[in-house]
């Protein structure tokens, strides 16, 4: 169990993180945003997502990788991200400590089975 | 993807995400900005994908400030050296003065902690300006790095970008011209 005070997750953090995990290689900022839109509802601008993804960087949470530039891009490249093991046991540790406080209740309201 | 590349998003927008985005992230932020207003050009037209790309400019302000100042707090060698040019002449000559008012204390160390910041920040500052000027009187929109692959395929690498590598490699004579034919 990963327990330090620095390994906390916000909400964004988390949404990140899972988002990255569910793209798997090819979660990059714009699949990242379109994923926790899609799944969430929530709007969230690029931007945000990139400080989340900074600040999971810092703390060595997720990994990158530069892809190629491409003209659609205005010739920029893309920079891919990867969870890295801490961050999959950071993620895993948030989840097990959130999940006996919510999961009473989204049983009671019918959001899962 | 048949994706009208001759659309350009809005001028003043575009240039704010850039003035703001921190560095090291900048290209790849852009692209992704890029990329989706492209993307919302080619399915909505031009004038919802600009509306779109200043509702993200503002909405990314705060973000990106958020993010430049935690770039400005980190050591840089600008900071290193000024701090160093500051610092070392004054430990050097306060001994040589009899005054006990002149002794080296906490105090002075933290305004010089803060001037080398300060300076540090300023040398940035007249770099950026240095880089945006050059773009400006060269007149470039997009230029190639001796560095970036783009030069072999073909791509136009934005301005950007290759200042960035050109300068910190310093090889800003090697700029020349992009041949976009097609």
């Amino acid at each position: 169990m990963v327990k330090k005070k620095k390994n906390k997750l916000g909400q964004q953090d988390i949404l990140v993180l899972a988002a990255i995990l569910h793209l798997g290689k090819t979660a990059y900022g714009v699949s990242i945003r379109q994923e926790i839109e899609t799944k969430t509802g929530q709007k969230t601008s690029t931007a945000t997502v990139y400080l989340a993804l900074n600040r999971l960087q810092d703390r060595g949470f997720v990994k990158t990788r530069i892809g190629d530039a491409e003209p659609q891009r205005g010739g920029r490249r893309k920079c891919f991200y990867e969870v890295t093991r801490k961050g999959e046991a950071v993620f895993q540790d948030a989840l097990a400590s959130m999940m006996p406080m919510v999961e009473t209740f989204a049983r009671e309201w019918g959001l899962i089975s | 993807m048949g994706v009208d590349l001759v659309k350009k998003p809005p001028k003043i927008a575009s240039l704010l995400l850039k003035v703001f985005a921190p560095a090291e992230m900048r290209e790849f932020f852009l692209g992704d900005i890029e990329e989706e207003f492209q993307t919302y050009a080619a399915e909505k037209g031009k004038n919802r994908a600009n509306r779109w790309f200043w509702k993200q400019t503002l909405n990314s302000f705060i973000p990106l400030i958020k993010l430049k100042v935690k770039e400005n707090l980190e050591l840089s060698p600008f900071r290193i050296i000024a701090f160093l040019l500051l610092t070392v002449p004054i430990i050097v000559t306060r001994p040589l003065k009899s005054s006990p008012d002149d002794y080296f204390s906490l105090y002075h160390l933290f305004w010089l902690l803060c001037s080398s910041f300060a300076i540090g920040f300023l040398c940035r500052l007249i770099i950026s300006a240095g880089r945006f000027l050059t773009c400006v009187i060269s007149g470039l929109d997009f230029c190639f790095s001796p560095d970036n692959p783009g030069r072999w395929t073909g791509t136009p690498v934005a301005s950007d970008h290759c200042f960035d590598i050109c300068f910190l490699r310093g090889r800003v004579s090697n700029f020349s011209l992009p041949s976009i034919s097609s």
